[in-house]
């Protein structure tokens, strides 16, 4: 079989006519050079070079650098050249052959893609986030968390006083933990309290003017603990860090590294664990209790209690969405005093710690599960402590 | 000794001349050359998805392949004068690329982001400042790399583009620049970016071509403000013009120089029927949730690159090969994970 092309020689980019024989494994071409000498040039069909991606483009190349060109006349020519040769390698790639497929090799590549992307979602990325989180030395995450703390920290008041109060009150409780735990009161308003990784954890005094019972600052020092326990927090951001990892590949930019870690560096404070997380940090709290022989009903309290100012904060809300809007702005100083409160207040422990119904639910399931005989003789130092913790709460703190 | 056609060889073995040159006999008054781009939307949709299969079941690192297979395609649908573009490179020669680049980025960002964890707080601020630095200062490094591999990589009937910069060279010009950017606020940037070019266009070759950028910053700087102000004027409804007089001031400053004379490039892009195409692949984006997005991509890409034409004079017949191959692929892939186009 004979086809016309052109031929160029890798020396120029002139393009001359010729004749391409087609013979058993390997072209024959055939063309005149600038003083109409013929020249004849032979191309093994196996050293053509491979062309994986099948355009419309109409050219093969052959040899080292500098290649030599055959363009053809058509894309049907080069079809014809193809065809001729059908088990030659130069036109042999998987993409190719995907692309015989044509649409059903797409919809394939779709229904693959998405299949793959929620394998890794579901159970790839928190694999290794979690192996990740955990292969981390005690020691780093102990330093990291002290970082943290200390960043954090530089923008609060400390309660001093009331920092040591509670330090003794958590060691009296005796929780059995792979971590040594530091307790600071921080001087806000704020109705929250966290834990940072490496065994530190923040309480706002806040938070302390609504306590009633030791119960209950144990269950919410147990709940804090245990997300430092289980290395919630390193466990989150590389969780996040493996999701941006797993895009940032699919996509090729690395631009958005910065604002994810960023983003977690700072917000460290309002760090808003999973579900997951937070029943997981309820419950080894809840045994953390009952080994020590504490009584695990100042948890359930707590949560009650936070979901009593929640349903209230709905409430009044509500009520206060339902008037007409214009009465907002004329409304009276007790109506702005507690927007304050709201906006101050309430939404951060909220946010942090989401309260669905069935979180007491499935406390109060756990106690009923307990061991009847079980009993949780009142501790008198921890009591002492609590006490003491609460009074210093009345001495004025400059 | 332009008398010859393109196809006018002496023998008749040629019977289709794609361009119709072969007839005209006076040089003078050959049409222009135009880029027409050939690429299937839909070849390209697939290729897209295949790309993105193969990379997610490789946790990423069939990324290579996946953008070389991208750049084979837009190239080998380029044509201009009967001929298509060829792209050279492989995902193999940027895997180790890639690595490098993936590497040495992923350090400092690791660096910048959890730094601040490990370092007394109040050293942060130097710490970050100074990775920033370090990083800037790659940036002439990874232009240059990627210059040199793309040009390399790059052919066009048998002959290679090639890159003839020195990096001691181009960091010194870019160095000062940046130190003037700064002393002016940023305004002598204009005149940074320009240079660059200028400096990057004057050691490109295709062959025994050579190349140049014929504007200064003091053009780009006037073009800046007129454009700018427009846009302020008609609150952005002039974007899309002004998106084109950039496009097109890029371009027709771009020359090619033959035999001692001077080519410029020209495109005839226009305003108008660029918001037409923003609006149709905006419009196909949506309507697919996204899924479309190739097609989008390649219907702009294919409005740029067709509007751009070459006087007929310019000869692609009589270009000599020069260049040897290159090989490291560093550079390309640093400039694209800083997302920098030159």
């Amino acid at each position: 079989m004979t086809i016309e092309a052109h031929f160029i020689d890798g020396q120029t980019s002139k393009r001359r006519a010729c004749l391409v024989t087609l013979q058993a494994n390997s072209l024959s071409i055939v063309y005149f050079d600038d003083s109409l000498q013929e020249i004849r040039t032979t191309w093994r069909v196996d050293a053509i070079l491979r062309q994986d991606l099948r355009t419309s483009s109409n050219y093969i190349k052959y040899g080292d650098f500098p290649h030599q060109v055959l363009e053809f006349n058509s894309e049907q020519d080069l079809s014809r050249l193809i065809e001729y040769y059908p088990e030659a390698l130069f036109h042999q790639s998987a993409y190719n052959k995907f692309n015989a497929f044509g649409w059903k090799g797409m919809v394939s590549a779709l229904v693959g893609v998405i299949v793959v992307a929620v394998f890794f979602f579901i159970y790839g990325v928190p694999f290794i986030a979690d192996s990740f989180a955990r292969s981390i030395p005690k020691e780093y995450e102990t330093y990291i968390g002290n970082n943290f703390r200390e960043t954090y920290l530089q923008y609060q008041t400390i309660d001093t006083l009331r920092s040591e109060q509670i330090q003794k009150f958590y060691d009296q409780m005796n929780l059995e933990l792979d971590y040594d735990i530091s307790v600071t009161v921080v001087d806000s308003k704020i109705i929250n309290a966290f834990a940072l990784p490496g065994g530190y954890i923040v309480v706002f005094s806040g938070l302390l003017e609504m306590l009633e019972e030791e119960d209950e600052l144990a269950g919410l020092l147990a709940h804090e603990a245990s997300h430092i326990n289980e290395r919630h927090s390193l466990r989150l951001i590389s969780k996040d860090l493996a999701m941006y990892v797993l895009f940032a590949s699919l996509t090729g930019d690395v631009g958005g590294f910065s604002s994810i870690l960023i983003e977690n560096s700072n917000l460290v404070s309002s760090l808003s664990y999973s579900r997951n997380f937070e029943k997981e940090a309820d419950l080894e709290g809840f045994d953390l209790l009952v080994q020590s022989g504490i009584n695990p009903k100042g948890m359930i309290s707590l949560f009650t209690k936070f979901e009593s100012i929640n349903s209230k904060m709905e409430q009044e809300l509500a009520k206060k969405m339902g008037k007409d809007s214009t009465d907002l702005d004329e409304s009276s100083d007790t109506t702005k005093a507690w927007y304050v409160r709201f906006i101050e207040n309430v939404p951060e422990i909220l946010s942090t710690h989401p309260i669905p119904e069935n979180r007491i639910r499935y406390l109060k399931e756990e106690m009923s599960k307990l061991d009847q005989t079980l009993t949780f003789p009142d501790d008198d130092s921890l009591k002492l402590h609590f006490d003491k913790l609460m009074r210093t709460g009345e001495i004025p703190v400059n | 000794m332009e008398e010859q056609g393109l196809n006018s060889d002496a023998n008749n073995l040629s019977s289709s001349g794609t361009d119709g040159a072969q007839t005209t006999q006076k040089p003078k008054i050959r049409p222009h050359h135009r880029i027409t781009f050939h690429g299937s939307s839909m070849q390209y949709l697939g290729l897209a998805l295949y790309n993105l299969l193969l990379t997610v079941l490789t946790l990423g690192l069939y990324y290579p392949w996946a953008k070389s297979a991208i750049r084979k395609f837009l190239w080998q649908e380029t044509e201009i004068d009967g001929s298509r573009f060829d792209w050279h490179g492989t995902g193999k020669e940027m895997f180790r690329g890639f690595i490098k680049a993936y590497l040495f980025l992923g350090l400092f960002f690791l660096l910048i982001n959890f730094g601040p964890m490990f370092l007394p707080p109040s050293s942060v601020i130097w710490v970050v400042l100074f990775s920033y630095l370090v990083l800037l200062a790659f940036v002439p490094l990874a232009i240059h790399g990627a210059m040199r591999y793309r040009l390399s990589r790059t052919s066009f009937r048998g002959i290679h583009f090639g890159y003839r910069g020195d990096l001691k060279e181009f960091y010194g010009k870019v160095s000062l620049d940046f130190l003037f950017t700064i002393l002016t606020l940023g305004i002598y940037g204009y005149w940074l970016q320009i240079n660059a070019r200028r400096y990057i266009m004057k050691h490109s070759r295709f062959g025994d071509v050579s190349a140049k950028f014929n504007a200064t910053g003091g053009d780009f700087l006037g073009l800046a403000i007129v454009q700018g102000l427009l846009i302020a004027v008609t609150i952005y409804i002039y974007t899309p013009w002004a998106l084109i007089n950039f496009y097109k001031f890029y371009i027709e400053n771009t020359g090619l120089e033959q035999n001692g004379k001077t080519f410029y490039l020209k495109s005839d892009a226009r305003g108008g029927a660029f918001l037409w195409v923003l609006i149709k692949s905006a419009f196909i984006t949506v309507f697919t949730l996204g899924l479309a997005s190739p097609i989008a991509s390649l219907w702009i890409h294919k409005f740029y690159i067709e509007s751009i034409s070459l006087s007929g004079e310019f000869d692609f017949d009589a270009i000599q090969q020069t260049e040897r191959s290159y090989k490291d692929a560093t550079g390309d892939d640093m400039a694209d994970i800083l997302d920098l186009d030159f």
